[in-house]
């Protein structure tokens, strides 16, 4: 009777614990893994809950070390990937191993840091604002060309840029960052 | 900050900077396109023309610009070649590239994940328990040291062979080596002794325990002065128990372990049951 109090309440503590990483880390590191593996989702999703499980049996000196658990997370993120890509050479869609060395450089680690947090951000924007941002900027089309894609007036993609650039700076600041 | 006056789009056109009202199919929030370079040529030429005079967007472009670099390492720009991209030979031409990395900065994980994320913590906490009294017993077996099967011996168990017997003569004999520390449970009636022989790693310690029944499970615990707990070991009673006066198991049963923590820095030990009931506390 005892014991099941204990036990339950642990597993309690254990899934809050679980449930806190998971809104926290979760969908920045997911964005981030999505690019060591070339787009593989299911791959991604298999590293992300590799890592949250380690990070969750680690909550302990984690806990204790100051700073952010991001750095320790990207870092062990990688490192998976890359023993993942080590056992199974077949794979054709890894990156290149000799191009991942073990141990990330620091810049390496602050940059996939910073696209965690735009990551972040950006799961801020309305959907008008981020679909402005996609078909715009990021697939390398036009105000003009994405007009024609998302079927509404080039002056109303204009305006949705405008708003989700001011949206984002805003997340960002949120954040701490000041680009 | 004001916000540019044509959220609508183009169509209306806003006036009242603090320059010339700008000319048509121009208005101040096209500085956002302009920044991210989404304007056609003739349009970019047309919205320049509006800059030079309007400090409004003259200011407003320099966040812009900032968040367009933002973006552009994002997006990938000029660090294709770093392991972060992804990259290999036969990579796809730069706008499907493009598009991947900002599939990327979008995607999330499927709810599932979190589902499958609490069934996995759930596993691990299984097997973790498990694991902690194998750890535990692993430890008798490397610190009760000289190939000891078992570092733990009851008296009516070690007359067979000769080997048993200079085991047991020699945990009894580090027993006598150490400082020794003796507490009878007034509730449980259960005799322990700690004795401590001070290593560099921390702790040499041999329990012994007598007026112990079972059957049960039992860990000896050592609790430092920082109220940290950790195992020193854990062994089974069977039925007939150890050291019961007056039956034919007498002999009270040893017990050696190791503590991570040298003799200053403990507290007490505890004797439990696996189901957490506390048998015995020693106190130092």
């Amino acid at each position: 009777m005892r014991k099941d109090a204990v036990v339950g309440d642990r597993a309690a503590q254990d899934d809050a614990l679980m449930r806190a990483l998971y809104a926290e880390h979760a969908g920045p590191l997911y964005a981030f893994v999505l690019r060591l593996v070339a787009g593989d989702r299911h791959r991604a999703e298999d590293v992300v809950q590799e890592t949250l499980l380690r990070a969750w049996r680690n909550a302990e000196q984690l806990g204790r070390a100051t700073g952010s658990v991001r750095p320790w997370l990207v870092t062990v993120a990688r490192r998976i990937v890359i023993d993942g890509h080590r056992s199974r050479e077949a794979r054709p869609k890894e990156v290149d191993p000799g191009r991942l060395e073990s141990v990330p450089a620091v810049d390496e680690i602050d940059r996939a840091l910073r696209e965690m947090l735009l990551s972040e951000a950006l799961g801020d924007l309305t959907r008008a604002h981020r679909e402005a941002l996609v078909e715009t900027y990021f697939k390398g089309r036009t105000v003009n060309e994405a007009a024609e894609v998302l079927r509404v007036p080039p002056g109303t993609v204009r305006s949705r840029v405008f708003y989700a650039l001011r949206s984002l700076r805003l997340a960002l600041e949120e954040r701490g960052v000041t680009p | 900050m004001t916000p540019p006056d044509d959220r609508n789009g183009p169509a209306e056109h806003a006036g009242g900077g603090p320059g010339e009202p700008p000319p048509a199919r121009i208005a101040h929030s096209d500085v956002g396109a302009y920044a991210l370079g989404l304007l056609d040529g003739a349009e970019a030429a047309a919205f320049e023309e509006h800059l030079a005079g309007c400090e409004r967007c003259q200011g407003e472009l320099d966040g812009m610009l900032a968040l367009r670099d933002v973006l552009a390492e994002a997006r990938g720009d000029g660090v294709r070649d770093d392991a972060a991209g992804a990259v290999r030979d036969d990579a796809p031409p730069a706008a499907v590239r493009d598009e991947a990395a900002a599939d990327g900065l979008f995607a999330r994980p499927r709810p599932e994940l979190l589902d499958r994320l609490l069934d996995g913590a759930a596993r691990r906490r299984r097997a973790d328990r498990l694991r902690r009294v194998l750890v535990a017993a692993a430890a008798v077996l490397l610190v009760g040291g000289g190939g000891a099967a078992l570092g733990a011996l009851g008296g009516g168990d070690d007359g067979g062979t000769g080997g048993r017997t200079t085991e047991a003569a020699s945990v009894r004999a580090m027993f006598r080596e150490g400082e020794q520390h003796r507490a009878t449970d007034p509730g449980t009636e259960v005799d322990a002794t700690v004795s401590l022989l001070r290593k560099p790693w921390g702790t040499y310690v041999t329990l012994r325990i007598g007026n112990l029944r079972g059957p049960r499970e039992c860990d000896l615990v050592v609790v430092g002065l920082d109220g940290e707990r950790r195992t020193v070991g854990s062994w089974s009673v069977p039925k007939y128990g150890y050291g019961i006066e007056g039956t034919r198991w007498n002999e009270p049963l040893y017990i050696t372990g190791g503590a991570g923590l040298t003799p200053d820095r403990i507290d007490r030990f505890e004797v439990r049951t696996l189901d957490g009931e506390r048998l015995a506390s020693v106190p130092l």
